[in-house]
């Protein structure tokens, strides 16, 4: 295994590095809609010392990736896996493009093929689990891309603006991923 | 302003746990793997010594003292001569009521309900969670209340479903136990039929 493994097409999974990077997430912070669509919790604005520190705190159990261009090598995104469990083989992702200007335009389904690449193949995962709110239609359909399928909804479980919405669940198999990869891997070359 | 006692039961009170006492008896439960499972949610289920109960639950007191993000009760029977319930505090603990992972913003959390021996359950778990139940949505003002029961604790999906509760999410083999993978179930009940649930039961 070596580093070509986290590379893709037009991007490459790079460590979190909280020195480096924590400023950039800071920044995208800023745009609203991103925690927005991203997390439940009200959004906001941490320093970068603040989310250096977290992320410091919980890397043992959290692993962490920068989305990075192949291009200019310019930080676009995040990418991790979290809660493990190790007996069942399941974790849960979370991925997140914070240029905005690059929503929609396949970064995230690239950067999704390439952890659970990393989950299926290296850390011998069963199943790779993630949730997503149901106003996030863009993200729902980039995962289904990857082989997620929705299993279930806790119906109104957030409410944003006097509104409730579903929480939706979507999971991957092992084998399920596999097809969507080497289709997806078909229509690269 | 109608004060309705929140703590107590026909048969049941929720107390503090009482690390000290209670530890030891919490930790005989572990051997069940399920228990043990819900209490050291991601680590691989396996009994647990009374010490590392003891820290555990240590460590969700601090949480809930600090950050209000779970609320941890004992549940103990009331003693027969119940004069003013003084002496019940003293009384067996028969099992553990959580509520955990709330998300004060969106009026949701989790419901966790333990308790340590199959005839204590048959006798007492509808009554323990109907205390969970309305401590969740008269006291926290929930909105949703979520439980989480792996698919082959059949006893435990029998409860949350005959107490109103859908289900809403299945995780497919998400869980292993016993030789194999099983789904994981989530299950949900909202308020308004909680409400719904109440006013049938007066109406009856």
């Amino acid at each position: 295994m070596n580093a070509s493994a986290f590379t893709g097409k037009r991007i490459r999974l790079a460590v979190f590095d909280p020195e480096r990077d924590s400023e950039k997430m800071a920044r995208w912070n800023q745009n609203s809609q991103y925690q927005q669509l991203l997390d439940s919790g009200p959004s906001n604005l941490f320093t970068p010392a603040q989310i250096k520190e977290w992320i410091e705190k919980h890397y043992d159990e959290i692993y962490n990736f920068s989305i990075r261009l192949l291009d200019d090598d310019r930080m676009v995104g995040i990418v991790d896996l979290s809660g493990f469990d190790w007996t069942a083989g399941n974790a849960w992702v979370g991925i997140g493009i914070g240029e905005p200007d690059l929503w929609g335009k396949g970064y995230g389904t690239e950067a999704m093929h390439l952890i659970l690449r990393f989950a299926f193949e290296e850390l011998n995962l069963k199943r790779v689990s993630l949730t997503v709110f149901e106003y996030n239609e863009r993200a729902y359909q980039s995962y289904k891309k990857t082989g997620f399928r929705e299993e279930g909804r806790l119906r109104q479980w957030l409410q944003r603006g006097g509104e409730r919405y579903d929480l939706i669940f979507m999971g991957v198999l092992r084998d399920e991923w596999e097809e969507c990869y080497r289709r997806y891997l078909m229509e690269q070359t | 302003m109608k004060f309705n006692p929140l703590f107590e039961s026909q048969h049941l009170r929720l107390t503090p746990i009482d690390l000290d006492k209670d530890s030891q008896m919490i930790a005989s439960w572990t051997y069940e793997l399920d228990t043990a499972a819900r209490l050291r949610e991601e680590q691989p289920a396996r009994p647990m010594a009374v010490f590392e109960v003891k820290k555990l639950y240590e460590r969700w007191q601090k949480e809930s003292d600090e950050n209000r993000g779970q609320y941890l009760f004992a549940i103990r029977k009331r003693g027969s001569e119940d004069g003013n319930g003084s002496g019940d505090a003293e009384s067996e603990i028969i099992g553990v009521l959580r509520v955990k992972d709330i998300e004060w913003v969106h009026g949701a959390a989790y419901i966790d309900l333990i308790i340590g021996n199959e005839h204590d359950w048959q006798e007492f778990a509808r009554e323990a969670l109907e205390l969970g139940l309305r401590f969740a949505f008269d006291e926290m003002n929930l909105f949703r209340v979520t439980a989480v029961i792996a698919e082959h604790n059949q006893t435990m999906s029998r409860l949350f479903e005959q107490a109103n509760f859908t289900l809403e999410v299945r995780q497919r083999q998400a869980v292993y136990w016993n030789k194999r993978a099983w789904d994981k179930l989530y299950f949900g009940l909202l308020r308004p039929e909680w409400k719904m649930r109440q006013m049938a039961e007066v109406n009856a």
